[in-house]
């Protein structure tokens, strides 16, 4: 029997299911548009009471999931507005990082290559950098490098989910990504 | 197309001469291909990043509201 049949009867199981499989990530969409970790447990609760209320008129044109994080990021963005959250705006030119590249654009050095993701992640700096990081990017290049890249969505899932065009979404991708590899380039200098 | 072209590419969306010239750029540039890594580098990390729990206590009041849902009729 499919999950929603299962929820609609009923089924704590079926829940549990859902809630263990999407919870962390709908409180880590929730972070891209409000000012605290708290403030996005309280969105990823409400979330889940408003789709137990909406389960009966679940039409299933969408992915539950998708269905689900499309809630929390309404009830996300309203929780921001009414906290007064000011955010960067999305069409925000990224940092150029022009001491990189010498007059002709060439690079002035080759840069570091860093370490292997384990071995980043045991660096303290490493995870406060990125955490920080994510923490100042524009909301929508948040959402999108938390949905691809933190919970592996596909391209198309996070363009149903946040409502953008395929090349806008790869645009605001490719910003965000550059911007956290800036990050790590920050901490990890020379020495990686 | 000199590196600073090349690293704010969309690479997807280049067509006809500039993939052309991005591609000729990328295979010849120590540098790009280098910062490429670490772009590539970057969301490994990020995809490796640890996952956290929800709280029991999170679990619980979802459940909870789960359960007065069932029984009222879902």
């Amino acid at each position: 029997m499919e999950l929603i049949d299962r929820l609609r009867q009923g089924d704590e199981a079926a829940f549990r299911e859902l809630f263990d499989s999407h919870h962390a990530m709908l409180v880590r969409l929730a972070m891209a548009y409000v000012k605290n970790a708290s403030v996005a447990e309280e969105v990823a609760q409400d979330t889940w009471t408003a789709v137990i209320d909406a389960l009966p008129s679940f039409e299933g044109r969408s992915a539950l999931k998708t269905w689900i994080a499309r809630i929390a990021i309404n009830r996300a963005k309203t929780r921001a507005q009414r906290d007064g959250r000011q955010v960067p705006l999305d069409d925000e030119e990224p940092n150029s990082q022009d001491d990189r590249f010498n007059r002709i654009g060439a690079f002035r050095r080759t840069p570091v290559a860093f370490d292997n993701p384990e071995a980043l992640l045991l660096n303290r700096e490493v995870r406060v950098a990125i955490d920080k990081c994510l923490e100042g990017l524009p909301e929508q290049q948040r959402a999108i490098v938390t949905l691809r890249d933190i919970e592996g969505w596909s391209s198309e899932e996070v363009c149903n989910v946040l409502e953008l065009s395929e090349s806008n979404q790869r645009v605001l991708l490719h910003r965000g990504r550059g911007r956290l590899r800036a990050a790590l380039e920050a901490v990890l200098g020379g020495r990686s | 197309m000199m590196c600073r072209d090349v690293v704010e590419a969309d690479a997807e969306s280049l067509t006809g001469l500039k993939k052309l010239l991005y591609r000729f750029h990328m295979n010849v540039c120590p540098s790009c291909q280098a910062h490429q890594k670490q772009v590539e580098t970057t969301v490994a990390t990020l995809a490796a990043m640890p996952k956290d729990e929800p709280s029991p206590d999170a679990r619980e009041k979802a459940l909870a509201a789960f359960r007065k849902n069932t029984k009222q009729g879902v």
